[in-house]
């Protein structure tokens, strides 16, 4: 398996590598420069993290909870690497925390399957199989005439379509076309081969024309 | 929509969407993100404990041992402010009896006084 650690993958430099090198001590001014910068690089992906994570979760409050905590990771971990590299361990720690968000909630759905198929069985009524928001709303919203309403359906069309397709494929989209990370960057990020990354968009590519081509159509005509 | 055009259509129309999906944010949500950033960054900056070198805490016991020492030491050696009135006269009386001609100049004082008075009445 690849190693994902970020250790591996570039030159060393955390300020006790610095010192320990260059003899040089960062002054309390220097730390307070490179906090200053950690939150202006956050300021500038925060949204896009946010984004990526609502597709992923379709919940307000969990997409809050793994933007949150990726931050935290990153400021407790490498908040004393070069700039340059905060992006790519960003992607990677976004995605790590996505990927335990996903095992989580399907240890939760599993509980709640069987404990719903136990009330099933215990009071002898139907119950509704568990609802994604996303489609939910989709499915109920009422047509909206104004252009922007219209964008806003399109988001939403393209939120469920993301939604629905498998979570590596999902990442490897979002990363490939959104972010525009190479396939090289996005093997890294995920934490999966080259390979794996090609097949992945390509099957997302394929479910998203299937899902999508009706709709957008009519909003080209 | 399997045409190469098709697909490149559909990529464009799905990057232009997510952007614009980020720029239509509303302001509750952007106010979270805010929030959330603050909050990751007080809790994830490190302690100053937790950046200091291991080998500093001996290092800096013995420093501070060492300036008590010092400290003690040079108030113990220092004499008190009230003490230097009361030595500078017994060290000039040290120096006057130290001088022993001095002295018997002192002594015999009325005795010069005398000659000299007698010398100008024979003079004059």
């Amino acid at each position: 398996m690849w190693n994902f650690s970020p250790w591996n993958t570039g030159q060393s430099d955390s300020w006790l590598t610095r010192i320990k090198t260059t003899g040089h001590r960062p002054c309390r001014r220097e730390a307070l420069d490179n906090s200053a910068a950690l939150d202006q690089f956050l300021a500038s992906v925060e949204r896009r993290a946010y984004r990526m994570a609502i597709i992923a979760t379709s919940n307000h409050e969990d997409a809050l909870d793994i933007v949150q905590d990726s931050m935290l990771r990153l400021a407790k971990r490498y908040a004393d690497r070069d700039a340059e590299q905060w992006g790519p361990l960003f992607h990677r720690i976004v995605q790590s925390v996505i990927r335990d968000w996903y095992r989580r909630a399907a240890v939760r759905n599993r509980f709640r399957f069987f404990l719903g198929q136990k009330n099933q069985r215990d009071q002898g009524c139907e119950t509704a199989a568990e609802e994604d928001p996303i489609e939910t709303h989709f499915a109920t919203a009422e047509p909206e005439p104004s252009a922007q309403l219209q964008q806003q359906q399109a988001i939403r069309q393209l939120d469920a379509a993301l939604h629905r397709l498998p979570l590596r494929q999902q990442q490897v989209f979002l990363l490939r076309q959104w972010e525009g990370l190479s396939v090289r960057d996005t093997a890294q990020a995920i934490g999966c081969g080259e390979g794996s990354v090609k097949t992945h968009f390509s099957r997302a590519l394929k479910a998203l024309r299937t899902q999508l081509q009706d709709h957008w159509q009519e909003y080209e005509a | 929509m399997n045409k190469p055009e098709d697909t490149d259509r559909l990529l464009k129309m799905s990057k232009s969407t997510l952007n614009q999906a980020v720029d239509g944010l509303d302001d509750a949500t952007l106010w979270d993100l805010r929030r959330v950033r603050r909050e990751a960054l007080l809790a994830g900056k490190p302690a100053v404990s937790e950046k200091r070198p291991a080998w500093l805490l001996p290092v800096g016991g013995l420093a501070t041992a060492a300036t008590v020492a010092v400290l003690t030491v040079s108030l113990w050696l220092t004499p008190p402010e009230h003490d230097l009135g009361t030595q500078l006269p017994p060290l000039e009386d040290l120096a006057l009896l130290g001088d022993a001609e001095s002295l018997e100049f002192y002594e015999e004082l009325d005795f010069y006084l005398w000659l000299d008075d007698e010398n100008e009445q024979e003079a004059g």
